[in-house]
């Protein structure tokens, strides 16, 4: 256990000078932008935009805007969108991650379920019917944007059918379903092509034949070594996405009028809104990199020939 | 005995319980919409249309616009007294008007509300709306806020003072700029104030409730304490912001809303259908012309556009009606001339096209003999055009079209079309150095804010058009003409008539905003001037 120490704490160093260069990257760039922060900037005059630059800060010199910022963000202090009148970051990420994140989880967990079963079922039936149905699925999932999947989901089960809301975050876990699934095609699809492409290597290997020399039943043998040894690069994948997934989709969250984050990340860079800018690079930053990390202790927990240095 | 207690109290329960729903059941709510995410809820900082509609159900005007845009008094009790210099206005304010929080609404409440607008501290990003003495001042921090021209002689009495007299000053009135904000409740509220529901006080019909300062659907609750409660109809407003317009059409169409707004792909399905709403606005879209970008940046590669051959060739060699009924399928309406029709009347209740006449019309035969002629001017066989447009949907589509349009029309001409985002397009504009870019001009009340855009000394003058005769006239109507409104209307004629005569800019077209609304709905006001596009507050439902 000792020797874990010193490579997490080494890990969670480079975590943090990642973030650091981020930060520092972000902040500068963004001050290339060409435009203001300020949405009515077409009818402002000199004088009123003279104000609000003292009053936000942004006529001090690049530099000590700078050292600031991180200091504030040291305190827990995000400060405040200029496309929310004054709202402060921390509230408007706060109240609308929720949404984004609880439908992220829940399209990886179900996406991911459905797609490893049916990249088993490809596996175990490979090139027959089934393999070819499931494998049809795993390419028409990736190819199909997310949006035109929701557009058809609402149509079908919200308008057509009438059996789920058209849109809107107010019944609860009915509200979450269609989104959900509409962003759960990528997982699936995703998990579905990984299990059939490994397990059809590992349902081949010597092992799985003396399993079955032995007398293994065939679902034994998918489950018990088969999934067991596919699932490993899985997790590589599974990290990113889930993190992508959790950070909101513009357009999904838009079709179904979901209060996600979606949308900040793209309308903050458009509308120059800095404080959002960096605050939702820091959350996606953060995020990512505390999920490589922990993909990275996981895989050596599962897999034996990932070892931390020093390790039999 | 425990026994019939236990049955007696179960049975009021469930009594008290199909009471209440038989009550919840007679509320009356409308379920309306936002047209998008709102920039502040703060009735002293609004500054675009979707703020200044989410604000207008609980911020109470001094006066209402009806369907004409004639001001009917309101919160002030009649329309007000205005000195024969124009200069002072006085507003008497209602004795009986109270906030939804039971505290009465006093004139002082006006007052602090205009200096909260320039006030250098409160830092608001809203645009002058009437000529109040010293505010120039008061926003560069120059004079003392309480200098400002605003005062209150009592509690029912508010006293205004202008630099110049202003024609449209009772229109502009009925702003929610000038709708009371309690200065002890916003000293309570602190950085809070109008940051949520709870922080804010409303003083119209209604009041809001669960806005969170991110939220996208809330409610306006009925003011228990308005003073005219017993024409405002519903308890209830929910509303809604819905950013896809499929989306918004199928809640419509569902029956969950009683109102969206609607793209100008989905208009042509309702064709002649009840519900269908047009509401022209005061959206011009122009073809703007960097006329002396090489003034300004002696290494500018051309300097064509100063050519007003070339100018007028652009200005005349557009087909508007095809425009806007093949590109806008028929969501907006050629313009006239560079002032939009609807802003204001003539002084014998004319309208802008009526008075001023068609000036921006399509002459393709002169277009071309106009290019011709610049092109042997200029010394050259063709030339090439910049023009330079935002990534939306609509600039991506009417950028389009101009350049197959003029590519057309005017043989020799070729349009580079750049669609870049919008602060891009901006600091082109602003750095002055452009050919051709789409741009485009929303006035709230007084015609003159139009040509004020080609004046010399305005900052937004892209073109940078130098005109002295342009800035006398701009002068003139700003500073001179208050009192006479012939004299006023005859100097906005000539400056409309300049800057056609002189091909300053393209005017393209004047938008116009269309609504599906539930045809039950009755009394409801559409609105083309100020910030809101309807005034719902009276309105009802036909039963």
């Amino acid at each position: 256990m000792n020797r874990w120490i010193p490579y997490i704490a080494k890990r969670l160093f480079y975590m943090a000078l990642t973030l650091f260069i981020i930060i520092t990257a972000t902040f500068f760039l963004m001050n290339f932008l060409p435009g203001t922060p300020f949405n009515n900037q077409d009818r402002l005059s000199a004088s009123q935009l003279e104000m609000l630059n003292k009053k936000y800060g942004f006529d001090q010199p690049l530099f000590s805007r700078y050292l600031n910022y991180l200091g504030n963000i040291l305190h827990g202090d995000f400060g405040i969108s200029l496309q929310f009148s004054d709202q402060k970051i921390t509230t408007l990420l706060g109240q609308r991650m929720g949404p984004s994140i609880q439908l992220g989880l829940q399209a990886v967990l179900f996406g991911t379920v459905v797609g490893v079963f049916l990249g088993m079922i490809a596996a175990m039936h490979q090139n027959r019917g089934l393999d070819v149905f499931c494998s049809l699925f795993a390419i028409t999932g990736r190819s199909v944007p997310n949006f035109v999947v929701a557009v058809l989901l609402q149509y079908l089960f919200a308008i057509t059918l009438k059996w789920l809301p058209i849109g809107l975050w107010d019944e609860g876990f009915r509200s979450t379903i269609l989104p959900t699934l509409a962003l759960s095609i990528s997982p699936m699809a995703e998990s579905c092509r990984f299990i059939r492409t490994e397990m059809v290597e590992v349902l081949s290997s010597d092992y799985i034949e003396l399993a079955r020399a032995k007398g293994m039943s065939e679902i034994r043998i998918a489950f018990s070594h088969g999934l067991r040894n596919a699932l490993i690069p899985l997790i590589t994948v599974l990290g990113p996405m889930t993190v992508s997934l959790m950070t909101g989709s513009l357009v999904v969250e838009n079709i179904f009028a979901v209060p996600g984050i979606g949308e900040q990340f793209t309308k903050s860079i458009l509308s120059n809104d800095y404080y959002t800018i960096m605050a939702v690079t820091i959350l996606f930053s953060a995020l990512l990199v505390t999920v490589i990390f922990l993909t990275d202790i996981l895989y050596q927990l599962i897999d034996p020939r990932v070892r931390v240095e020093g390790q039999a | 005995m425990k026994k019939i207690l236990s049955l007696a109290l179960t049975l009021a329960l469930i009594l008290s319980l199909v009471s209440f729903a038989s009550v919840e059941e007679e509320k009356k709510v409308l379920n309306w919409f936002i047209g998008g995410e709102v920039t502040t809820l703060d009735t002293t900082k609004t500054y675009d249309t979707i703020s200044g509609e989410a604000v207008f159900y609980f911020a109470d005007t001094l006066y209402r616009l009806d369907q004409n845009a004639d001001p009917i008094p309101n919160l002030a009790v009649a329309l007000p007294e205005i000195s024969e210099d124009g200069l002072t206005v006085t507003v008497t304010i209602r004795d009986d008007a109270y906030y939804a929080n039971g505290e009465k609404i006093l004139a002082e409440d006006v007052v602090y509300a205009v200096q909260r607008i320039y006030d250098p501290e409160v830092a608001s990003q809203k645009t002058t709306i009437a000529p109040i003495k010293n505010a120039t001042q008061v926003r560069a921090g120059e004079v003392a806020v309480e200098e400002l021209g605003i005062q209150a002689l009592s509690d029912t009495v508010i006293e205004i003072t202008l630099e110049a007299a202003d024609p449209y000053i009772v229109k502009k009135l009925s702003d929610t700029g000038f709708s009371p904000v309690s200065k002890a409740f916003v000293a309570e509220k602190g950085e809070n104030y109008a940051l949520s529901s709870d922080a804010l006080l409303g003083s119209g019909p209604f009041y809001i409730d669960g806005w969170t300062g991110t939220e996208l659907s809330w409610k306006y609750i009925k003011n228990p304490y308005y003073w005219d409660k017993d024409n405002v109809y519903f308890d209830e407003i929910n509303v809604l912001i819905v950013k896809d317009a499929n989306t918004f059409l199928n809640l419509y169409e569902a029956g969950q809303l009683d109102g969206v707004s609607l793209t100008s792909d989905f208009v042509p399905l309702y064709e002649g259908d009840e519900a269908l709403v047009d509401v022209p606005t005061l959206r011009m879209t122009n073809l703007e012309l960097g006329i002396n970008s090489v003034e300004v940046n002696p290494d500018y590669p051309h300097n064509y556009l100063q050519n007003i051959n070339i100018r007028k060739a652009l200005l005349y060699g557009i087909d508007r009606e095809e425009l806007v009924r093949d590109v806008l399928n028929g969501t907006a309406a050629p313009t006239v001339g560079i002032i939009p029709n609807g802003i204001a009347a003539s002084p014998t209740g004319e309208s802008v096209a009526e008075s001023f006449g068609n000036l921006t019309y399509f002459d393709l035969e002169a277009a071309q003999n106009y290019f011709k002629t610049g092109l042997e001017e200029l010394g050259v066989e063709g030339i090439t055009l910049r023009l330079v447009t935002s990534d939306t949907d609509e600039s991506i589509k009417i950028g389009t079209y101009l350049q197959s349009a003029y590519q057309t029309n005017l043989p020799g001409l070729t349009i580079d079309l750049a669609n870049v985002p919008s602060s891009v397009r901006f600091d082109e504009m602003m750095a002055y150095q452009f050919d051709l870019a789409l741009g485009g001009w929303t006035g709230e009340y007084d015609p003159t804010s139009y040509p004020n855009q080609f004046e010399t000394s305005y900052a937004h003058n892209h073109g940078q058009w130098k005109s002295e005769e342009l800035t006398e006239l701009i002068n003139k109507l700003n500073f001179e003409d208050g009192t006479d409104y012939e004299a006023r209307w005859e100097h906005l004629r000539q400056a409309n008539q300049y800057l056609i005569d002189n091909a300053i800019v393209v005017p393209l077209e004047q938008a116009v905003k269309s609504y599906l609304i539930n045809p039950k709905l009755k009394n409801y006001i559409t609105l083309s001037l100020g910030y809101s596009s309807f005034d719902l507050t009276r309105a009802y439902f036909e039963e």
